[in-house]
């Protein structure tokens, strides 16, 4: 870790309740559909102190959204470590996995990922929900997290009758639903205008804020990325300038 | 997440696709109602036939005759009589106590002179019915308690009431004697009959007939095995007759010596009705009821075709069902798989926020569960209103022809089994479907890139 953002980030953005990340000469690839092979990802070195807010940027096919999906737990480790916080993942699997994105991240897509048979705040429930939390406690909780993303009175509509920046907003509150340690955004603005981008990018900061959160955010866009505290660049599966 | 939880993710995905739902449950109602009908139709027939072959009587049952039995009686269902032997208390008592006997119905009879009513009127225009001369008709008397025992069907009216000695049940035979059809038998109801039990008076060498007369009212037709003649009254209606008859004078003149044999009561019992703890005991009593001396008969073989043809039939029809079952459920797996495919990215989003394989397993199995419940509710009641129309039909038909109707009874078994059957039949359905999203990477929610 680099002595420049070891410090632990409290104050203002309140307590830090956000786990470090440690990711150790990860290669990752796939296998396309002609048999032949792709890395994404090459022995990539990565620290993050708890509570810090990075930004990920690269071009198309750099793996920024790769190594999201690394660092939440929604594909396995292929070679090299990650640690999240006490949790080295790449010796999880299955139930583990499942049980640490449950508790420990908080996922924001580009897509905003809203269940659209569920209203607003059932998307939101649904995340605590899956976490088996008691069905009352869920909707105060719910609701107390869409009033918080200024969401209060949608919470009975569809994801079909919200905007995107509406839609994503939900998708925040569902992130936070369990308190996420880790919080990572996948193109969080990429499908909205820029009043609303500029509404999420405060919420996301805000949320990562007051939760005292790591959050980290892909994007390709510098403006985006200019708002964290660092921005880490890959360039074809590796670290950049 | 818990079982409420999936259920409520079921319902919500259900509702959504509401068109596709309706198809898919229309597909397994109309499966469920095409074996619910049939099922019900084939038990409603196979209790006709069985019916029609134990004249309503139980499939179980031996008639006995006051006759020594014909060698090879036991290969024939119909009796073959010998000469005449009179069944008395010891003889009841033999057959009562026989292994594989449930129960025995005692039949007694007397000959009667009878006075047919007044003809009614029969619907049919044109068709003139005429009076009948008084003449001799037989009285049988039963139980009435225990007349469920019997073969004995109910084409008309009520049978009479135990222990009365006013009221009897005609048989066909008396439709004939008097000149009706079977269709008539709601015309006779209501009527009254004079029974003249006969009895012989010493006059010098020859001797003069005297009856005791009694009315009775005509309560029931109905279509008799066990009891031969045109009457079946109660017992103690029979014993009256039979006293008085039995109480005649001996005398020594030709024609009144031969009238005196004729009325001559030489067996308690006309006849014994013996029903059988099983099918399989049928033929053991028999051959133990010869053994005794008496001759038998039973519709046994008759019966066991009848069982096999419509075993077979029940076999066949069931099948045809099963095949439109099957085709429902594959219409469920498609449906299923379909909405898998269209889901992808929802079912990576409830990976990625952290539900397990059999979190989302359940979701689907949920939902292929209700949607065959559902079908199997909708298809049963319509399978039963199903086989309630044509149990109309067919007993429109029936009664045109002077035949009693089928029953179509509430079969719940059926209903039961229809719905459950079904559910379970959409789990199997929707196990691949299932396992398919439960098995898609937590990736899937970030899209394919």
């Amino acid at each position: 870790m680099t002595g420049e953002i070891a410090t632990q980030i409290t104050g203002e953005r309140g307590v830090v309740t956000g786990v470090a990340i440690e990711a150790r000469a990860v290669t990752h690839g796939y296998v396309r559909s002609d048999g032949s092979g792709v890395a994404v990802l090459e022995a990539l070195d990565l620290d993050l102190v708890a509570g810090e807010r990075v930004a990920i940027t690269g071009r198309s096919g750099a793996g920024k959204t790769t190594l999201l999906a690394l660092l939440g737990g929604l594909e396995r480790i292929q070679h090299g470590s990650v640690c999240v916080g006490s949790d080295d993942l790449s010796e999880l699997d299955g139930d583990a996995l499942a049980s640490y994105r449950r508790n420990t991240v908080g996922f924001v897509f580009q897509h905003f990922g809203l269940l659209g048979s569920l209203t607003a705040l059932e998307n939101v429930e649904l995340a605590m929900a899956v976490a088996s939390v008691p069905r009352r406690r869920r909707s105060i909780r719910g609701r107390e997290l869409l009033d918080a993303v200024g969401l209060a009175d949608r919470a009975d509509h569809l994801p079909s009758a919200l905007s995107g920046g509406e839609s994503q907003r939900v998708a925040i509150a569902r992130a936070l639903a369990n308190s996420p340690q880790l919080l990572l955004a996948d193109e969080p603005t990429g499908n909205l205008d820029d009043e609303s981008s500029a509404l999420v990018l405060d919420l996301l900061a805000e949320s990562a804020d007051g939760h005292g959160c790591t959050l980290m955010v892909a994007t390709h866009d510098r403006a985006v990325a200019a708002r964290w505290d660092r921005t880490v660049v890959l360039d074809r599966g590796a670290l950049g300038t | 997440m818990t079982w409420a939880d999936s259920i409520v993710m079921a319902v919500r995905s259900i509702r959504r696709r509401f068109g596709r739902t309706v198809l898919t449950v229309a597909a397994v109602a109309l499966a469920a109602a095409l074996l619910t009908s049939l099922l019900i139709a084939v038990g409603a027939a196979r209790s006709r036939v069985f019916d029609a072959v134990s004249k309503g009587g139980p499939l179980t049952g031996i008639q006995v005759s006051p006759a020594t039995p014909d060698f090879g009686q036991l290969d024939s269902d119909s009796a073959k009589l010998g000469d005449p032997r009179p069944i008395d208390e010891a003889a009841r008592r033999r057959i009562t106590a026989l292994r594989g006997v449930k129960s025995v119905v005692a039949l007694v009879s007397s000959s009667v002179f009878v006075i047919a009513p007044p003809p009614p009127e029969v619907a049919d225009p044109g068709r003139e019915v005429r009076q009948v001369e008084p003449f001799r008709g037989t009285l049988t008397g039963v139980n009435l308690r225990r007349v469920g025992e019997l073969p004995v069907t109910v084409l008309a009216g009520e049978l009479p009431v135990p222990e009365s000695l006013h009221e009897v049940a005609v048989t066909d035979a008396y439709l004939r004697a008097v000149g009706l059809r079977s269709t008539d038998a709601n015309a006779v109801i209501g009527t009254e009959v004079e029974f003249g039990a006969p009895r012989l008076f010493a006059r010098g060498d020859d001797g003069t007939v005297r009856g005791r007369w009694t009315r009775s009212t005509i309560v029931a037709v109905v279509a008799a095995q066990g009891a031969s003649g045109e009457f079946i009254g109660s017992l103690e209606q029979v014993q009256a007759a039979r006293a008085w008859t039995a109480a005649s004078d001996v005398v020594d003149g030709r024609e009144a010596r031969q009238f005196a044999e004729e009325l001559a009561v030489t067996s308690k019992y006309s006849g014994l009705f013996v029903v059988t703890e099983g099918f399989g005991s049928v033929g053991p009593v028999r051959a133990a009821i010869t053994k005794i001396g008496y001759s038998s008969s039973a519709p046994e073989s008759l019966i066991a075709s009848v069982r096999r043809y419509s075993q077979v039939v029940e076999i066949v029809l069931t099948a045809i069902g099963l095949i439109a079952l099957g085709i429902a459920a594959l219409g469920i797996a498609n449906a299923m798989l379909a909405a898998v495919r269209e889901r992808r990215r929802e079912i990576g989003v409830l990976k990625a926020i952290g539900a397990r394989d059999r979190d989302v397993r359940r979701v689907f199995l949920v939902e292929a569960g209700l949607l065959g419940v559902a079908g199997g509710l909708v298809g049963t009641v319509f399978g039963y209103g199903l086989a309630r129309l044509v149990g109309l039909a067919v007993n429109n038909y029936l009664s045109g022809q002077g035949l009693t109707g089928v029953r179509i009874g509430l079969p719940l078994l059926i209903f039961a089994a229809g719905i459950v059957g079904s559910g379970v039949l959409a789990l199997v359905a929707g196990t691949l479907p299932a396992q398919r999203a439960a098995r898609l990477p937590a990736r899937q929610a970030m899209g394919d890139g």
